[in-house]
């Protein structure tokens, strides 16, 4: 054989670690990131042992004389394009569909590539998606059109403010949200305020997030747990301070 | 008519017109609000086109692939209406919050072995209209207008709210783990096809790697290298074919004639294997989330997408 065990291990880490981030980066959850990389491990072979939470990632290659690698993760979005793709790769890996390298190089293409939908698709997905859920939370046809506005314009107001932290962009959404409620309904006192504030609020909500932590403690994850459950709660307390602020402000005005 | 009193007129012009419009929506706003215009069966098909509006829209803020944009809603959907349908008939909410998520965990897992993709996708979209956001947002209120006992209770039914959730989800995963006996579905499964590989491989542990430097499949791609590295392989095969030829006897001319061919071959490879070889480690900048280019300059990868 022209390929030896001190050959493919780091290739295997790489494998691992940018398979792993992505899936981190793209929102997937911590066990589900370890189980794949078990896999991948034991498809190729090596033993392999991993620690992933949702800010670090460690993996290590080989009984004897093994490869470990460690990588920070700082920020998390939710990507599910990107996690299937990923996840395909993983699965043809494990079926030797394709070879490492192959599947180094689909996963380096697949974390450098552009996100699927332009940004004025997401506008106009946040605008509907306020505007549905308006509907859902106990508001009628009027109040679609000032939901959708909220939602738009919380949306593009991300995308021009930049890059923040969590806290800022919940804080953020749910005060131009609140605004844009309240001027709709002092505009019009027929459209209810109720079902345009909480359709802005909640698809900003942490939910998926608060219940993979309980099912990361349920788990025996408490690293991952506990991490989660605090990003849930600190996005949580930012959208009812969002809420607040903006009330408060038009009260003032 | 003083200059000056031009912009006040625009503007009067201007209020004018938006109280018009305002008339007219407050007229079409209490013409819908009137129970006895419409039928309660609009109002039901209004809130499903909402609610189905809600979970596609909110799936395509996060960038669902379009193929499974249908698959995700009709999950959501799903979920949502066991939901609904529970608390008409006076079901507590939590247990429907509960019974909810469990349909919506289960129905996404076996969407996700059917069509090869993570359950996550068909999840996150899904539990939206699951959370507890009425409590939150009353929690929130209350706690502003100084009530502290309402905004604790408030409190209290969205933390539950949001355990009711995880614990539905938690049955839904575990019940279509242990209890899936589909055969189809089992197949589909990334742990299933693993461990059908490697039984099929067990009495062989190099078959593996062996595997990896087998000829491609068409339509697969790999690195030159390994196809490098495989050509060799098959060519020191042939080149022990052609020797055995060659005393055997049975035509040395014919035995030059294939040594001569493999020459020229491995020479062929050798300057292909020079020129694109490929970096060992992937370039850092190729790996960082911006939005860079392509990672290789190299000509594009087929592009990786399931086939069914």
């Amino acid at each position: 054989m022209n390929t030896n065990d001190s050959d493919i291990q780091p290739i295997i880490a790489q494998i691992c670690i940018d398979m792993a981030r992505g899936l981190i980066v793209a929102g997937a959850g911590t066990a589900r990131v370890e189980e794949t990389v078990h896999f991948i491990g034991e498809s190729c072979g090596v033993t392999i042992d991993s620690q992933v939470t949702p800010t670090s990632i460690v993996v290590s290659v080989g009984d004897d004389n093994p490869t470990i690698r460690i990588c920070r993760v700082r920020a998390r979005t939710i990507d599910l394009d990107k996690m299937a793709e990923l996840n395909q790769v993983a699965r043809d890996l494990c079926k030797h569909k394709i070879t490492i390298h192959a599947a180094r190089m689909h996963i380096a293409k697949i974390l450098a590539r552009k996100p699927i939908y332009s940004r004025f698709t997401i506008y106009l997905g946040q605008g509907l998606c306020c505007a549905g859920f308006s509907i859902m939370l106990g508001g009628g046809a009027p109040e679609v059109f000032p939901a959708f506005i909220a939602g738009l314009l919380a949306q593009y107001l991300l995308e021009v403010l930049g890059h923040m932290p969590l806290f800022l962009c919940a804080f953020t959404s749910a005060v131009t949200t609140t605004l844009a409620a309240l001027l709709a309904h002092y505009w019009c006192p027929l459209f209810l305020l109720e079902p345009i504030i909480l359709a802005g609020l909640v698809p900003l909500l942490p939910g998926l997030s608060l219940a993979n932590a309980v099912a990361d403690l349920m788990a025996g994850e408490l690293t991952a747990g506990l991490a989660r459950t605090t990003e849930a709660l600190l996005c949580a307390a930012a959208l009812a301070a969002g809420a607040m602020v903006g009330m408060n402000l038009m009260d003032v005005l | 008519m003083t200059p000056s009193a031009a912009p006040l007129l625009a503007n009067a012009s201007f209020s004018t017109m938006l109280s018009q419009v305002q008339e007219y929506l407050v007229h079409l706003v209490s013409f819908y609000r009137d129970p006895t215009h419409l039928t309660s069966s609009l109002d039901a098909f209004l809130l499903v086109l909402g609610v189905l509006l809600g979970i596609g829209a909110s799936a395509i803020t996060f960038r669902i692939p379009f193929k499974e944009l249908l698959w995700a809603t009709a999950a959501g959907f799903l979920g949502w209406e066991t939901m609904y349908c529970l608390s008409q008939f006076d079901f507590p909410t939590l247990s429907a919050t509960t019974l909810g998520a469990f349909m919506v965990s289960i129905t996404a897992e076996i969407l996700a072995r059917d069509r090869r993709a993570p359950a996550t996708i068909y999840v996150v979209p899904g539990i939206l209209p699951l959370v507890p956001g009425r409590a939150i947002y009353n929690t929130m209120l209350n706690s502003l207008n100084g009530e502290n006992t309402l905004a604790r209770d408030g409190g209290v039914q969205a933390l539950f709210g949001a355990g009711g959730i995880a614990i539905g989800m938690l049955l839904g995963t575990a019940i279509a783990r242990g209890l899936m006996h589909s055969k189809r579905l089992q197949r589909n499964s990334l742990e299933h096809e693993l461990q059908r590989h490697l039984k099929t491989h067990q009495s062989n542990p190099n078959q593996e790697r062996r595997n990896r430097l087998k000829a491609p499949k068409k339509g697969t791609r790999h690195s030159i290298r390994e196809i490098s590295q495989n050509v060799e392989e098959r060519f020191t095969r042939f080149l022990d074919n052609a020797e055995n030829a060659g005393n055997s006897s049975t035509s040395p001319k014919r035995a030059k004639e294939l040594l001569g061919k493999l020459e020229a071959k491995r020479k062929k490879v050798a300057t292909a294997s020079q020129r694109h070889e490929m970096p060992v480690s992937a370039p850092r900048e190729a790996l960082n989330l911006s939005d860079s280019q392509e990672a290789y300059p190299t000509p594009a990868a087929t592009k990786h997408r399931r086939k069914k």
